[in-house]
């Protein structure tokens, strides 16, 4: 009998044509006018995700009967691994990982032709087209270059077992996430494409594209501070963000995507910057292919480039064709992409607007620029480059400020024409609020210029973002005679786009606060102690107690026990841990201690580097941390996601106008020239 | 071409007016001081990255490239790979120091590293050191990367 895997196998294939006839059948549906032709269409984008999801049911098949036949289960999972990790092990490897961007877009271009077929229709043939046309390049590359379903010519007893760096909670989470982040900028892409494609230039696109385009915000965004969370909790190096290639890559989609959810509501209110939107769309998905082929490639991890892997090739070609392709459309719809007003002040939103797009745009730029520098180095130097975090916190430190400062102020700025003396009596309590935060930091001994200019920055945004809630809920109060709560209810629900905006502002604040404070305020030690000797780190006594060696059915693990006093006083219990898993002796995994501690919001966080066996018993190597106000990062994490998705949820409408299928037809076909 | 104006119009949101203003000639004062607000920003940031990289760049090499460098890369900072030689790995005071030869293909060097060593460090896995190579030959490392940890993939 057939293995069911010989049925994904099948699948992939046949997904492959299914999907290249959608790219063809949505043009041509519009130059026939034939609405059968685009239905059809339509339904090959629903039956590749019906085709993706059969073959990753039968991948997850495979890692559960353990069909070691299969190369990829072979490699990535084994006998004894118990069966949660088969989430991680699904998407650990490359084949895998491709797999679910191509059947996560598969889904998601399921969900765009279904929700947003009817306040889209125009757009439709090419918005098919375009998701179908990427997905049609990760089935080639899936099919032919790297295929999960792939099998070996024989059976192994046993597979080599998942990477034991692998086998962590956070690793359920962020590695999909950052995928299904990158996938999905994707369809603010194709809606882009499509405006550009059929000509239909105005806002129609965009108002679309919005919730989409929060949506791969959201969920990239969501990616990164839970691949943060995972370093910090797993990595053991006492910090969160290293400014890797990897994590640079995750970045700049997010940075230019939040440019264009900002620069898109000037092109809605005033019809102006269409350009600017349509490129920022183009950028962040080259940006997410780019993030997409770094993490799979090594291209920028290897002293030289020769180390890059098979697929390497295909992904710069795909990026290059996409981006010159885009570009070169792009030009040629220039006469008709003029803006219909333009900038009355310096003075006004869209003013602050377009510098908040020019800042975002620059700090792109900057970690783009350190990120490929050893290859530019080399190509024009000879010589190989590179740069480091202190690199990146000089550039991004005075950028992130402006930011700040922009956040702030923006909001209570009016559209067209703003008053500098509204402006300024509007900004007096907000000013005044963050000077005394200032002070108040600064009397608390924070006190490097650095950082009180970023308190300054992050209490101001904090305060103007009050100011505005207060003042929707007195204007409610007065009018509506509503009590303070359900006035500020009330205020959110009806206005979701507007708060859920400040809400996700105020999540930023936290996590500057955050960022503030573990850069400029840690404190770090390496010890070596014999047990019951103590260490001194900032306030706190730290005093070995002894090693302990514990086995479970995986793995091997050795414990230190610590305890941490203040002040005379006991004021946690720490644990780290080296665990030696089966398989994978050689490479031994860290468990770090971390213990929050109130009311300092203070990090202590303990590694176990080493030990070693002397006459007075096991004395054990430490590094030690005291890290300031990280879990406001992790706050910040909770309320950026109650904020957007405030932002997505579905405001109730009054009865909308529904366009009827003939007459929606009939300007279908009309706009193909 | 596509779309006629009676299109515009009706997709059009009533708020926005629908007027064009001619060309360049036609732009008000504030146009320009945008554009000179602009080239600030442009201006600042590109000072900020030619700065950063002037003052935090460091050579990028691999052991035989700074070895054939000689004396000139005495004391220089310096970010070198290579892959950890099988069974040259010592652990000096419990852990906290390391020393060991990296190589490549045509060249090694004894590297010394004080500090946390990563999980996956270990014979033949390959790393990156950041410090300074010594007079006497040594690399004395301020920090010691494994492979990134994003690519698990098995080396076929």
């Amino acid at each position: 009998m057939l293995p069911l895997s010989s049925l994904g196998f099948l699948a992939l294939q046949l997904a492959l044509p299914v999907a290249m006839y959608a790219v063809v059948a949505g043009p041509l549906a519009l130059r026939v006018r034939s609405m059968p032709l685009l239905l059809s269409a339509r339904n090959g984008v629903l039956a590749v995700a019906a085709l993706l999801t059969l073959v990753s049911a039968t991948l997850v098949h495979a890692f559960v009967t353990h069909d070691f036949g299969v190369r990829y289960v072979a490699e990535q999972s084994s006998r004894d691994m118990p069966l949660q990790y088969i989430i991680t092990a699904f998407y650990g490897g490359q084949a895998g990982s491709l797999l679910y961007w191509a059947w996560t877009l598969s889904l998601l271009s399921s969900a765009v032709v279904v929700l947003s077929w009817r306040s889209a229709r125009p757009l439709m043939p090419y918005v098919i087209a375009v998701l179908m046309g990427v997905e049609t390049f990760f089935l080639v590359v899936l099919n032919f270059v790297s295929n999960p379903l792939e099998r070996l010519p024989f059976t192994p007893a046993d597979g080599r077992g998942l990477n034991p760096l692998l086998k962590d909670p956070g690793m359920f989470v962020h590695p999909p996430l950052l995928l299904a982040g990158y996938m999905s900028w994707t369809v603010p892409y194709a809606f882009a494409m499509a405006a550009l494609l059929s000509g239909r230039l105005w806002n129609e696109w965009l108002i679309v594209v919005r919730r989409w385009a929060l949506l791969a915000f959201t969920i990239l965004g969501a990616g990164l501070l839970m691949g943060s969370w995972w370093a910090y909790h797993v990595l053991g190096w006492g910090g969160y963000w290293g400014w890797d290639p990897v994590e640079n890559a995750a970045l700049m989609p997010w940075l230019t995507g939040t440019a264009f959810l900002h620069s898109i509501m000037v092109q809605e209110r005033r019809g102006m910057l269409k350009v600017w939107n349509l490129g920022l769309a183009i950028a962040t998905f080259a940006l997410a292919i780019f993030g997409t082929f770094v993490v799979r490639s090594g291209i920028l991890t290897s002293v030289h480039s020769f180390a890059v892997s098979a697929i390497g090739p295909f992904f710069f070609g795909f990026l290059a064709l996409t981006l010159i392709a885009s570009l070169a459309l792009l030009f040629y719809r220039l006469p008709l992409l003029r803006d219909e007003q333009e900038f009355d002040s310096l003075v006004s939103r869209e003013t602050a607007f377009l510098v908040n797009n020019l800042l975002l745009v620059a700090l792109t730029f900057a970690v783009f620029w350190g990120t490929i520098y050893p290859l530019i180095s080399e190509a024009v130097r000879n010589v190989k480059m590179t740069v480091g975090p202190p690199y990146y916190n000089q550039v991004a430190g005075p950028l992130l400020f402006a930011l700040l400062i922009l956040m702030g102020i923006a909001p209570l700025m009016a559209w067209r024409r703003a008053s500098l003396g509204n402006l300024a009596r509007s900004l007096r309590w907000p000013a005044a609020a963050a000077l005394s935060g200032t002070m108040l930091a600064a009397l608390a001994g924070a006190l490097k210029p650095g950082a009180l200019a970023g308190i300054l920055a992050a209490v101001f945004v904090a305060a103007t973002v009050a100011l505005e809630f207060w003042r929707g809920i007195a204007v409610r109060r007065r009018l509506a005679k509503e009590p303070a709560a359900v006035a500020l209810t009330r205020l959110v629900a009806r206005n979701r786009r507007r708060y859920g905006g400040y809400i996700v502002h105020l999540a930023i604040v936290l996590i500057a606060l955050g960022v503030i404070g573990s850069s400029f305020f840690q404190q770090q030690r390496e010890v070596t102690l014999a047990p019951g000797e103590r260490a001194q780190l900032g306030p706190y006594t730290i005093q070995y107690l002894g090693l302990s060696e514990y086995r479970t059915a995986e793995a091997r693990l050795i414990r230190a026990e610590l305890i941490a006093e203040r002040d005379g006083k006991e004021v946690a219990q720490l644990r780290p841990e080296r665990q030696f898993h089966k398989n994978w002796e050689q490479q031994p995994t860290t468990r770090v201690a971390i213990e929050t501690l109130l009311p300092r919001l203070e990090d202590l966080y303990v590694v176990l580097v080493g030990w070693e066996e002397t006459a007075d018993g096991y004395h054990a190597s430490l590094h030690l941390f005291v890290n300031p106000a990280v879990s406001l990062i992790w706050l910040g994490g909770l309320v950026f996601l109650v904020g957007t998705t405030i932002t997505l949820w579905p405001q109730p409408q009054p009865a909308r106008a529904v366009l009827r299928v003939p007459a929606a037809l009939r300007r279908m076909a009309g706009s193909e020239a | 071409m596509s779309a006629t104006s009676s299109d515009v119009l009706q997709h059009a949101p009533a708020d926005v007016p629908q007027l064009t203003k001619p060309g360049l000639a036609g732009r008000g004062p504030a146009v320009a001081k945008i554009g000179l607000a602009a080239a600030v920003v442009a201006l600042a940031a590109g000072f900020l990255i030619f700065n950063g990289l002037r003052s935090a760049s460091v050579y990028y090499l691999t052991v035989s490239e700074l070895q054939a460098k000689g004396p000139a890369a005495y004391q220089q900072p310096a970010r070198v790979a290579g892959v950890v030689r099988p069974g040259s790995i010592q652990r000096l005071s419990g852990g906290l120091a390391v020393r060991f030869v990296l190589e490549d293909q045509s060249g090694a060097m004894p590297v010394e590293y004080r500090g946390v060593v990563p999980d996956i460090f270990g014979d033949h896995t390959e790393v990156v050191v950041e410090g300074r190579y010594t007079e006497s030959g040594v690399f004395v490392a301020k920090t010691l990367l494994a492979k990134c940890p994003s690519r698990f993939e098995a080396e076929q």
